[in-house]
C-alpha cells in the first residue's frame, strides 16, 4: 500500500483506502451500489459469492428492521417517510463524507462532514418553531480544502416566524455552534425554508404536499435521497478526489 | 519482523494515548473493520485482511523516515473538537518521545 499521502486531500487516499475491497476481490461500494441500482441480479457473481451475500445481507437486514420498528409505530408520522429519512443516516453514517479541516489550515485536524451536520443540525433543531432537513458543509472554495466552509441547511418553519428573522437566527445558532462546540472556520450559511411546519395537520402534509420532492417518496423506502444526497452520494462523499 | 513491531509499537502507545484523552469517547475502527468482523462471523473464515491490530489508529513512514499517524476517534458529546483533539496530538506525542519525527493527523468521525 504505497499510498503516498497528500496532505492537502486527505480523502483521496484515505478513503480510497477505507473503501473495503472484499475477499472475493469485488469493492464494498460496490456491492452496495449493485443494490440500490437492482443490478445485483444481474450478476450471478452476487449470489454465489458469500462474501457479497454476507455485505448485501447486512444492508438489507438494516433495511428491513429500520422499516419493521417504523411500521410498529402508529401515530401520525409516515413511516415510509421516516424510513427514508433513517435510511439517509445510515447511509451517511457508512459514507461519513469528506474530512472537514477543524482548527487553523497547517493543524492536520479533521472532522468528518456527517459529525459536523448532525451537530448543526441538532443545534438549529433546539430552536423554537424550527426543524433542520439537509444540512451539507463544504469548504467555500473547493481548490482549497483545509480553508474555510460553507453551509447549506434546509430548514421547515413554522408559520409566524418572519423568515428573514428565521434565517437570521439558524445562522446565528450555526455560527454559535460551529465556534464553540466543534472549532471550524465558517464563511458563509445558508439558510433554505423549504417546508412549513404546522402544528395542526399531520406530517403527512409536511410530506407530500410540499412538492418539493421531499424526503420519501418511494414506496419501498429505497428512492429516498433528495436530489441533494443523491449528488452527494455520487460525488461529494468518499471520493471527492477530482476536486 | 523489526519493522512491523515497532510499528505495533508506535500505533499501541499512541491509541492508548489518545483514549486516555477526555473527550474520546473511543477510536473507531473503520465500516470496513466493523463489517470485516461480521463477514467474519458468517463465513467462519479467519478474515487478515489489514493486520492492523490497533483500530483506529494507521501507522506510516513519511518520506524522511519519520513515523506518519493517522488517529481517527469518535468524540464525547459535550467536548469542543478542536479542543479535544489537540490534546490528542499532545498525548500523543508526549507518548512517543523517542520518536524523532512523529506527524499526527486526526479527524473526529462521530459523536456520541
Amino acid at each position: 500500500m504505497a499510498m503516498s499521502a497528500n496532505r492537502d486531500r486527505p480523502e483521496d487516499s484515505r478513503y480510497e483506502e477505507e473503501d473495503e475491497r472484499l475477499d472475493c476481490g469485488r469493492l464494498l461500494t460496490d456491492v452496495w451500489d449493485a443494490w440500490d441500482t437492482g443490478r445485483s441480479s444481474d450478476d450471478p457473481h452476487f449470489a454465489d459469492c458469500p462474501h457479497c451475500s454476507a455485505a448485501l445481507a447486512d444492508l438489507k437486514g438494516l433495511g428491513d428492521a429500520v422499516r419493521r420498528s417504523c411500521a410498529q409505530e402508529p401515530g401520525p408520522p409516515d413511516a415510509t417517510a421516516v424510513t427514508a429519512r433513517v435510511m439517509d443516516l445510515v447511509r451517511l453514517e457508512l459514507r461519513p463524507g469528506r474530512p472537514l479541516p477543524l482548527g487553523e489550515p497547517e493543524e492536520d485536524h479533521w472532522m468528518v462532514e456527517a459529525a459536523v451536520a448532525r451537530m448543526l443540525r441538532a443545534a438549529v433543531d433546539g430552536l423554537p418553531g424550527v426543524r433542520a432537513g439537509s444540512c451539507r458543509v463544504t469548504p467555500l472554495d473547493h481548490e482549497d480544502p483545509t480553508g474555510e466552509l460553507h453551509v447549506r441547511v434546509e430548514v421547515a418553519a413554522s408559520l409566524g416566524v418572519p423568515m428573514r428573522d428565521l434565517a437570521d437566527a439558524v445562522r446565528a445558532r450555526i455560527a454559535e455552534v460551529a465556534d464553540r462546540d466543534i472549532g471550524i472556520r465558517l464563511a458563509t450559511t445558508d439558510v433554505l425554508v423549504v417546508d412549513i411546519l404546522d402544528p395542526v395537520d399531520s406530517l403527512d402534509v409536511f410530506y407530500e404536499a410540499s412538492g418539493h420532492g421531499g424526503y420519501g417518496e418511494g414506496n419501498d423506502g429505497t428512492d429516498t435521497a433528495t436530489g441533494d444526497h443523491a449528488d452527494g452520494r455520487a460525488d461529494g462523499y468518499g471520493t471527492g478526489a477530482a476536486r | 519482523m523489526t519493522a512491523d513491531t515497532s510499528r505495533d509499537r508506535v500505533a499501541g502507545a499512541a491509541a492508548e494515548a489518545a483514549r486516555g484523552v477526555p473527550g474520546v469517547a473511543f477510536l473507531r475502527p473503520g465500516v470496513a473493520d466493523l463489517l470485516r468482523t461480521r463477514i467474519t462471523d458468517r463465513t467462519q473464515r479467519r478474515a487478515p485482511l489489514t493486520g492492523n491490530r490497533t483500530p483506529g489508529v494507521r501507522v506510516g513512514r513519511d518520506e524522511g523516515g519519520g513515523w506518519r499517524l493517522d488517529i481517527r476517534l469518535v468524540l464525547r458529546r459535550g467536548h469542543r473538537a478542536l479542543d479535544v483533539t489537540r490534546a490528542v496530538r499532545t498525548a500523543v506525542l508526549a507518548a512517543l518521545p523517542e520518536e524523532p519525527a512523529v506527524s499526527v493527523r486526526i479527524t473526529v468521525t462521530g459523536v456520541v
